[in-house]
């Protein structure tokens, strides 16, 4: 109705935008952590992929292990960015390496972090690639980091099933 | 459910009655403790010891000394996964080393990319994670600063700052503990103690055993101690100190005289100096004796109460001693004497009497004997530089000098002990300790023994070398132990030996020293004797490698040697395996001439008779044709067995008349 009327206003006026009222059912989706199956069923899934959110604690548990979340738990904001930084750092300096989550475990002062990965490089290299990641980290995170790798032979190994 | 309210009642019950037995305690007002036996009424005042005052690290070391080393799971400083675990000697030392230089790379970006580093979240901050502050032209020198490099210990920069300062305008204090400082380190940067690693593989042995002079002659603590107007005894101290540190003996021997000169009474380090040196400043043992003796003389006059480590320096000199006689005696003295004065000798002593009295060559003394008596009576604590060489010493002894393997197991036990991990010194002396303790064993202990002590060392605590391997395998094959050789094979494949000829000669050897399978177990016809499952392995796994070397165009040392094949024919003959024997017999008609030594000539009897036995003569003219090769005297006694036992057809008689010659043709006339 008002836009029909707009002409006949002077046209320096602006004229608000009607917005319609939204009546229809709400969206429950929830998409994060899950995956569409693909019409030929060949999209593999790890374990950890393959366990929705919801199962967190019953079948799978937790990509960060830390005491935030409890009651007088510190340094939550801070914790978060952390453990986003050292997810980053971890999956950057072990190029294409990592087959599973980073698993980030916090005890005190010193953090362990785990996770599987390819033996995709030399014994050696890896031990080149542990000292100096340790040593990054605890410096930057002033604090002890522990590595706590496990090695699979390659990443089709960590395949739980087909979706 | 139900097992709760039974178990929740049990703890009440517990409770309460000990709640009782507490009563009765308070109403007597007296402790009472039941008697250990019996519940009598009998009571004992309860002695509450006295107070043990501890210090701050007691606790750690209490709990440290419950930890045990673990021979069933890598050394901690290794990733504990399959793929991450070393084997052999070199991938240990690379693996640790390449975890350190990883190390080194984060803190060369840490340095390079200061500005980044500059967050401070740890609470308290700890200095150690900030990136060391670079000197630069801006920056103020001051004699804080200077004091602080020296606490730190970085000697460059120390230097530097000291360069810019004007020396004369620093406190005397300051003065005197740079000079003290540089000449400890001889003006070099140290490798920081960070680095365990590149500590522990540096051969700490090689070097240190002979003095070597690498002091900086004229160098910047004698200038130091030159631009002091008023000498005081301790900067004499520090300067003789570093000196006799650095093998500059005679330059610290100056200095003490002067020192002496001018009426300064030197400090306990400073007499251990010259006692170190002691050997040095006199050529003979007769002036070097009367040296130590003056010394020490001196010492009582200036009423200093020397400590172990001068008992070590004294001996140490002594151990320099040529002549045996003179050597052992004065060294008994020398160590009675302090024994009055109430200094126990600490490792380093027993070190450096193995030293003086087990000489190569020389007459043979157990004094370890009585060493190890006493340790296992109390061990002293580690006091000294040189008390992490005794174990490797110890063992060198028992190995070399005394033979005796009661007395090894002792020691070992002795360094097995929780608190006594950590003096066995470094990876140089411990490839020492376990060389000479493995060597030992194979040529006193039975394969039973020497193979329980052998799996408890290694992989995992020790690689052995290849020449220990060796002995290990030879001292199975002389107890012809077969039932071990399929174990050491594998062992020998972890560790990266598999392609070794002088092992496969041995294991081979070791291999074909059994009898045969027993003839009282009943297997399976599935079941493969381990025995045999090894001859076929390592065949499979030598010409697998044969063949890559080929193919990859490597060269190599491994050849297949008419020893090793020999071996492998004559188990294979043990255990009926007819298909490989022929196997083996082809590939040495088609090697002959390729073979370093003979197949040898029993076996081929053997394998001759084998051939008989189930009428194969092909292959019985293949083993007539190597022996007449090789000019087996026992050709001519084959041929005549073929032409008698065997059913030659037309052209294997052709084919042996032509193997055999003129020779056989002859023979055949007559």
């Amino acid at each position: 109705m008002l836009r029909l009327m707009a002409p006949s206003i002077a046209s320096n006026v602006i004229v608000p935008q009607l917005r319609q009222f939204h009546a229809s059912a709400v969206c429950c989706k929830l998409q994060s952590g899950r995956y569409k199956i693909t019409p030929k069923r060949d999209r593999p899934l790890t374990y950890e992929m393959a366990n929705p959110p919801y199962y967190i604690a019953h079948r799978k548990s937790w990509n960060s292990w830390d005491t935030t979340s409890l009651l007088d738990g510190q340094r939550a904001a801070e914790t978060s960015v952390e453990d986003v930084f050292i997810h980053r750092f971890m999956t950057g300096t072990w190029h294409d390496l990592f087959c599973s989550e980073v698993i980030i475990k916090r005890q005190h002062n010193l953090i362990r972090i785990a996770g599987l990965i390819r033996q995709g490089l030399p014994a050696r290299k890896m031990y080149f690639l542990i000292g100096y990641s340790e040593e990054l980290l605890a410096n930057w995170l002033q604090c002890p980091v522990k590595l706590e790798l496990q090695t699979v032979e390659n990443k089709e190994t960590t395949i739980f099933k087909y979706i | 459910m139900m097992s709760y309210p039974n178990l929740n009642a049990l703890v009440w019950q517990h409770l309460f009655r000990n709640a009782r037995r507490l009563q009765s305690v308070w109403k007597s007002g007296r402790p009472i403790v039941p008697n250990g036996n019996s519940f009598s009424t009998e009571a004992k005042e309860i002695a509450i010891p006295n107070y043990i005052p501890r210090g701050p690290t007691d606790i750690l070391e209490a709990l440290a000394s419950t930890v045990k080393r673990d021979p069933t799971a890598p050394h901690y400083k290794f990733h504990d996964d399959p793929y991450l675990i070393p084997a052999s000697n070199h991938a240990k030392r690379s693996y640790a080393l390449a975890q350190e230089a990883g190390r080194k790379a984060a803190n060369w970006i840490k340095q390079e990319h200061a500005e980044l580093f500059q967050h401070r979240n740890a609470e308290p901050f700890i200095e150690a994670f900030s990136p060391a502050e670079k000197l630069a032209e801006t920056t103020p020198m001051t004699e804080d600063l200077l004091k602080k490099y020296i606490h730190t210990s970085q000697v460059a920069n120390a230097i530097h700052v000291y360069g810019k300062l004007d020396a004369s305008a620093l406190s005397p204090e300051t003065r005197q503990s740079f000079l003290e400082f540089v000449a400890f380190y001889n003006e070099e940067d140290q490798l920081n103690e960070d680095f365990i690693e590149e500590r522990w593989f540096k051969s700490g042995m090689k070097g240190k055993d002979q003095i070597r002079q690498t002091w900086k002659n004229n160098g910047l603590a004698e200038t130091v101690f030159n631009s002091m107007e008023r000498k005081t005894p301790e900067a004499y101290c520090a300067l003789i100190c570093g000196m006799a540190r650095h093998g500059k003996a005679v330059g610290a021997w100056e200095y003490y005289n002067q020192m002496l000169a001018e009426g300064f009474t030197p400090n306990l380090t400073t007499y251990n100096s010259i006692f170190k040196i002691a050997g040095i400043v006199r050529e003979d043992a007769e002036h070097q004796i009367i040296l130590i003796d003056e010394t020490l003389r001196s010492m009582v006059h200036a009423g200093i109460q020397p400590n172990v480590r001068t008992l070590n320096s004294i001996l140490e000199s002594i151990s320099r001693i040529p002549i045996y006689r003179v050597a052992r005696e004065k060294s008994l003295q020398v160590l009675s004497d302090f024994k009055t004065i109430g200094v126990k000798p600490s490792l380093g002593s027993y070190y450096f009497l193995l030293k003086i009295f087990c000489r190569e060559k020389g007459p043979i003394n157990n004094i370890l004997v009585g060493i190890v008596n006493r340790l296992e009576y109390e061990m002293p604590p580690l006091q000294d530089l040189h008390d992490v060489a005794f174990f490797a010493e110890a063992m060198r002894v028992c190995n070399y000098h005394l033979e005796d393997v009661q007395l090894a197991k002792r020691l070992h036990d002795l360094l097995c002990l929780p608190q006594n991990q950590t003096l066995i010194g470094d990876s140089y002396k411990e490839s020492i300790y376990y060389r000479c303790f493995l060597l030992l064993l194979t040529r006193a202990e039975g394969p039973e023994a020497l193979m329980e002590m052998y799996r408890h060392l290694v992989p995992n605590i020790y690689t052995p070398e290849q020449n220990v391997f060796e002995a290990v395998v030879k001292s199975i094959a002389e107890c012809s132990a077969v039932q071990y050789v399929p174990e050491l094979w594998s062992d020998a494949v972890y560790m990266d030996m598999g392609e070794r000829e002088s092992i496969l000669e041995v294991l081979l050897e070791a291999l074909a020293s059994g009898s045969g399978p027993d003839p009282k177990t009943v297997s399976d016809k599935d079941d493969v004797d381990p025995v045999l499952a090894t001859a076929r392995a390592i065949i499979a796994h030598v010409d697998n490698f044969l063949k890559v070397a080929e193919e990859k165009d490597r060269t190599t040392s491994l050849r297949w040697t008419g020893s090793m094949l020999g071996n492998l024919a004559k188990v294979f003959l043990q255990y009926g395996d007819v298909a490989s024997a022929n196997g083996i017999m082809i590939k040495v008609n088609t090697l002959k001439n390729q073979l370093s030594s003979f197949f040898p000539v029993a076996t081929l009897n053997k394998f001759y008779e084998s051939c008989i036995e189930r009428q194969d003569s092909a292959m019985a003219l293949m083993a007539i044709a190597y022996a007449v090769e090789m000019g087996y005297d026992e050709s001519s006694s084959m041929a005549k067995q073929a032409r008698e036992q065997l059913k030659l057809d037309e052209r294997q008689q052709q084919k042996l008349n032509s193997i055999l010659g003129s020779t056989s043709t002859t023979s055949e006339e007559s």
